[in-house]
């Protein structure tokens, strides 16, 4: 390992002195990335680091963070991508060390005067070269986060990372993309114009009639609704189950919901790399709840959305709204007899993987086992679970990314294999968008005898009327 | 020697007393009253005020993450900081009129073996070595340093505790006296003072420091 970690150095130099010398136009082999900067990067990322130093929510754990790791690696041991590669740039805490070299340098008298010695290092192209390829290769999971003993967030550290360089254009083309055409293009990262969303939800509402035989409504800008539901807009397209057994639970369950028409995708890549589009996103769902005057707000079996909305409304957000997500919802239904599932129509052996942000991020651990349970016959745990339990793979956004496909399913992914193959179930149950997708790909590509659904299919054949 | 002695002991040790408890003030004041941290909630969260309070304690009394994560490594630094916590009770209850040799000895031995020990660990574990600068090795070295001279002392110098006790009672009292004696007993006091006004700016504030990632970042529900 040291002597690979030297190659990797000496061999990281070469690659940048070629490039200077060359003079020419910077390629960045990790993924795509549109209109990036390419002069002054080192200027500008010390200037945003400042800002992000001086910004009243990062102030009190970056200075945390920061000066106080004990340097122990118990977050190592807890990496899934770490405990496969066994390389150097994905130790967490040598991630992390990056931006801590870049603040003694920059920002402390401490590492101005004593340099290299106290951790700090002048910062190179180099520097920021490996930057964006090593914080996209954690994917924010946050299983090392539970094992630190200073209590430090390494994940948090790689979003800050990942932000400051976003303001240096420096993100998977997938991210900016989808987030402009969320703020500005057509109003979802889908790409779904309303006449579209509308069809597809009469479409959802056929189907349901032509599978189960009952009459289930996707109500639409209905003013004044307890709840506005609002899902993933790939959700739409990719999982049609999981949106069709969501609507049959909340009619069941009597609730008093609708769909906003105007905006309709809680996704907000934000937060995996920019703190002005998470602002952004999420006031465009905050005003399409505003504008139907809801209550609450209910956000589909999605993690990362939900996160993002309850995580970052205190600090961002131009109106106030309760969040909930659905399962939340739908399992409380079912404890309090509201819906009636039945079992015995689900026979499969079947299993629950909790996604990060739903889980370690919002602690919504038993809601999802409480539908499974109910929904199915035989659940079996995955080992480890809750908080213990190993990230898709695809996490941080990188499922969206196609660059790190190979990746995703060969390293990022492969403690996730292991975990599936010895549960022994038939179906995985994933709420996440995001998880779903990686789940899909890694059962394709490695031929694992499982299906992937989400938590509401369950309930297309278990909900008894 | 004379002038060693006046400044070594009885000027710095006011001085780094009272930066050590300077700085590590203000550091605490400024973590305190930062206003509006991200809440950045990580699960489980302890059910309730108690609990948190058990898990924290648990935490720094086992040190149940480096635990479970790494044995090695907690062996090293768990009897590390035993050593540290039986200097301090073997101080405490000295100036209070009791002398624990065994605790002292016992105390100084682990101060000194046990760095040494977690020096060889972070050199030798390759994943250790790439997150480790330089300064994690000084941080050991300072305390081997002040065990090694500990240990000389205690051999070869033989002090006399009721010297000792009356310089310590001295200082505590304001009223510093000559420190008779050894050069080690010096080197001694100035290692340790150095260590006092380096302490607050170092990493190892993590004793302070947790209280705060816990509670004000990791525990604020939504």
């Amino acid at each position: 390992m040291p002597q690979t970690a030297k190659k990797e150095e000496t061999k990281m130099r070469n690659n940048d002195k070629q490039t200077t010398e060359k003079k020419q136009k910077r390629s960045y082999p990790f993924y795509a990335i549109e209109n990036p900067i390419e002069h002054d990067r080192i200027p500008v990322f010390i200037k945003t680091m400042g800002t992000v130093l001086r910004d009243e929510k990062y102030r009190l754990l970056l200075d945390l963070y920061l000066n106080t790791c004990a340097s122990c690696n118990s977050c190592a041991e807890q990496c899934h991508l770490y405990q496969v590669t066994h390389e150097r740039k994905d130790l967490p805490a040598y991630r992390s060390n990056m931006l801590r070299a870049v603040y003694r340098k920059y920002f402390t008298r401490g590492g101005r005067l004593l340099g290299r010695l106290v951790g700090a290092k002048e910062l190179h192209e180099e520097d920021i070269d490996a930057m964006i390829e090593s914080f996209y290769r954690c994917t924010m999971c946050r299983r090392c986060a539970v094992e630190c003993p200073m209590g430090i967030d390494n994940a948090l550290l790689t979003r800050i990372g990942r932000c400051i360089l976003g303001e240096l254009n420096l993100a998977p083309k997938n991210f900016t993309v989808s987030s402009a055409q969320e703020l500005k293009g057509i109003g979802n990262t889908s790409g779904i114009p309303k006449e579209a969303f509308m069809d597809t939800l009469d479409f959802l509402q056929d189907e349901i009639k032509d599978m189960t035989g009952h009459k289930v409504e996707f109500p639409r800008d209905k003013v004044g609704a307890e709840y506005m539901f609002i899902a993933p807009v790939s959700d739409y397209i990719m999982e049609a189950d999981t949106l069709m057994g969501t609507a049959m639970a909340l009619q069941a369950a009597g609730t008093d919901w609708t769909i906003g028409t105007s905006f309709y995708d809680a996704i907000n890549y934000g937060l995996f790399y920019s703190d002005g589009v998470t602002s952004d996103v999420l006031n465009r769902l905050l005003t399409e709840a505003q504008r139907l005057k809801v209550k609450k707000i209910l956000i589909g079996e999605c993690g990362h959305a939900t996160k993002t909305a309850k995580l970052f409304m205190d600090v961002f957000g131009k109106y106030r709204f309760p969040v909930r997500n659905v399962m939340e919802y739908t399992a409380e239904a079912v404890k309090d007899g509201r819906l009636k599932l039945d079992p015995e129509v689900n026979q499969e052996t079947v299993t629950y993987h909790d996604p990060c942000n739903l889980g370690r991020g919002l602690g919504i651990y038993e809601a999802p086992r409480a539908i499974v349970r109910a929904a199915t016959k035989h659940f079996v745990e995955l080992q480890p679970n809750r908080e213990r339990n190993y990230c898709c793979g695809g996490g941080g956004g990188s499922v969206t990314v196609p660059d790190l496909y190979d990746f995703r399913m060969n390293l990022a992914g492969a403690k996730k294999v292991e975990q599936i193959k010895s549960s022994g179930a038939k179906y995985i149950a994933a709420p996440c968008a995001n998880c779903k997708k990686q789940l899909k790909e890694l059962v394709e590509y490695h031929k694992l005898p499982v299906t992937v659904v989400g938590v509401h299919d369950l309930l297309i054949k278990s909900l008894v009327y | 020697m004379n002038v060693a002695g006046l400044v070594i002991g009885a000027v710095l040790p006011y001085v780094a007393a009272g930066l050590f408890l300077f700085s590590i003030a203000v550091r605490i004041y400024r973590w305190a009253t930062i206003r509006h941290p991200l809440k950045w909630s990580l699960y489980p969260i302890p059910d309730g005020r108690s609990a948190q309070l058990v898990f924290m304690l648990k935490e720094v009394l086992s040190f149940r993450a480096v635990f479970h994560n790494n044995r090695k490594l907690w062996l090293g630094s768990w009897l590390f900081h035993i050593g540290i916590a039986l200097i301090a009770l073997w101080f405490v209850t000295f100036v209070s009129g009791l002398h624990l040799g065994l605790a002292l000895r016992a105390g100084i031995a682990l101060i000194t073996l046990m760095p040494l020990y977690l020096l060889s660990v972070r050199l030798i574990n390759p994943g250790l070595r790439a997150v480790s600068s330089p300064i994690e090795y000084f941080n050991l070295l300072i305390f081997i340093a002040i065990g090694a001279s500990g240990t000389a002392l205690l051999t070869f110098g033989k002090p006399d505790p009721e010297a000792v006790r009356g310089y310590f009672l001295g200082l505590l009292s304001f009223h510093p006296v000559p420190l008779a004696g050894s050069g080690l007993f010096l080197c001694i006091l100035a290692l340790s003072e150095f260590f006092m006004i380096y302490f607050p700016n170092s990493r190892m504030l993590h004793m302070v420091s947790k209280y705060f990632t816990y509670d004000k970042i990791s525990w604020e529900s939504h």
